[in-house]
């Protein structure tokens, strides 16, 4: 059975973090995984340290996921590995491989930007350049994502759970901004309905809502 | 400017044909399954390497992130900087392991990433990246590399270059 992690956050354990597309993945996939929440309470955390060491990874980090012998750590590494074992892949096609990865690195910067606003002890200074600077790379963004359905057009890949999971995140602190580019605001709807995921949006757990970020940082996000 | 890539208007660009591809690590990767530099077929050996390229990738974000804090911020954060970067370092090298290669005999294209984003971590922090020994022993090895030989005996990669732009506190040259 495959497990993963929460990423873990002082406090509460229930962050989505970075590890989210990779339990959106596990999610549509419909398989038998076990999701470990860490509550980083005082005394989890310690526990954590203490214990990280002796798991079998061999950079200790969360979040985390086991299968079988399989032991990986870095959410990138992660998500593409379940790309891999679900067939949620671009194919042999030179052109469908670079688009793949150019919409996951820019994806990733989206999200570095957006996780860096959140913990700076400056975020309200900060947001409206940061907002400023989010509408030009969407405007980009936006004319890459195209007509859809997914990234790779009729094949959905691994990217397809990284762009819903994160503009969905960034979408909590900017709505307006999110709402002007069309093709994200259709790729969004368009996820939200399919119907491998329809169990979980209608779940308690869904509905109950989660953090985006610690809940100490400048915008937990929930 | 508006770049050698109609979809994105971004540096470093690569072009080859028809083929245009911007993203650091996106060009990396389509170099790597150009040239052959690249894990196989063999799932855990894929894992590793990516498991290394996100890696080296934090080495260097969290570098980048010292060097273009303002004066202050950056001579306040430099311990807690040192103090996290031999943590890191100390369970990287223990995945570095032997070598020759992160791979082992394989020569991937993490080799290179490790090679060069470690090289900018040790311009700041020498004593640091000195301590760990397989880390080191991996950059004397890429060193060797025949076809690049040449190039590290020019000295040219031993000129003063910026590592980050002009304007960051620490950009490498200063």
């Amino acid at each position: 059975a495959v497990v993963s992690t929460q990423s873990g956050h002082y406090g509460r354990g229930d962050a989505r973090g970075l590890g989210e597309p990779s339990r959106y993945i596990l999610r549509y996939s419909e398989t038998d995984w076990t999701n470990i929440e860490l509550e980083l309470t005082q005394e989890r955390r310690e526990q954590w340290m203490a214990e990280k060491h002796s798991l079998g990874f061999e950079m200790p980090n969360l979040p985390y996921l086991i299968d079988g012998d399989i032991k990986i750590t870095q959410s990138l590494a992660i998500v593409r590995y379940l790309g891999r074992k679900f067939g949620l892949v671009p194919g042999e096609n030179e052109k469908d491989i670079i688009r793949c990865d150019m919409a996951e690195q820019e994806i990733v910067d989206l999200r570095t930007a957006f996780g860096r606003l959140c913990y700076d002890p400056a975020f309200e200074e900060k947001k409206a350049a940061y907002l400023e600077n989010l509408d030009k790379k969407l405007v980009v963004f936006d004319k890459f994502v195209g007509e859809g359905p997914f990234i790779l057009g009729e094949k959905m890949t691994y990217v397809d759970f990284m762009v819903f999971e994160f503009i969905d995140q960034i979408t909590k602190l900017a709505p307006g901004n999110i709402a002007n580019a069309e093709n994200v605001t259709k790729f969004l709807d368009n996820f939200r309905k399919l119907p491998a995921l329809q169990k979980y949006f209608e779940s308690e757990e869904y509905k109950k809502g989660k953090y985006i970020n610690s809940p100490r940082s400048k915008f937990p996000g929930k | 400017s508006s770049g050698i890539n109609a979809e994105w208007p971004l540096r470093p660009g690569l072009i080859d044909g028809d083929i245009k591809v911007t993203q650091s690590v996106a060009i990396a990767r389509y170099l790597a399954r150009k040239f052959g530099l690249v894990p196989g077929e063999l799932e855990r050996d894929i894992v590793r390497c990516e498991m290394a390229e996100q890696e080296i990738l934090d080495f260097h974000k969290a570098f980048a992130a010292l060097c273009y804090r303002p004066k202050e911020d950056f001579e306040e954060n430099k311990p807690s900087y040192h103090a996290n970067l031999d943590l890191k370092l100390a369970a990287f090298d223990k995945f570095v392991g032997e070598g020759p290669f992160i791979m082992g005999d394989k020569l991937t294209y993490v080799d290179f990433m490790v090679y060069e984003y470690m090289s900018q971590v040790r311009k700041l922090s020498p004593d640091n990246v000195a301590k760990v020994g397989n880390v080191v022993r991996l950059m004397e090895n890429f060193e060797k590399l025949p076809t690049l030989k040449k190039f590290f005996d020019s000295g040219e990669h031993q000129k003063e270059q910026f590592i980050n732009a002009p304007y960051a506190y620490f950009n490498g040259k200063n």
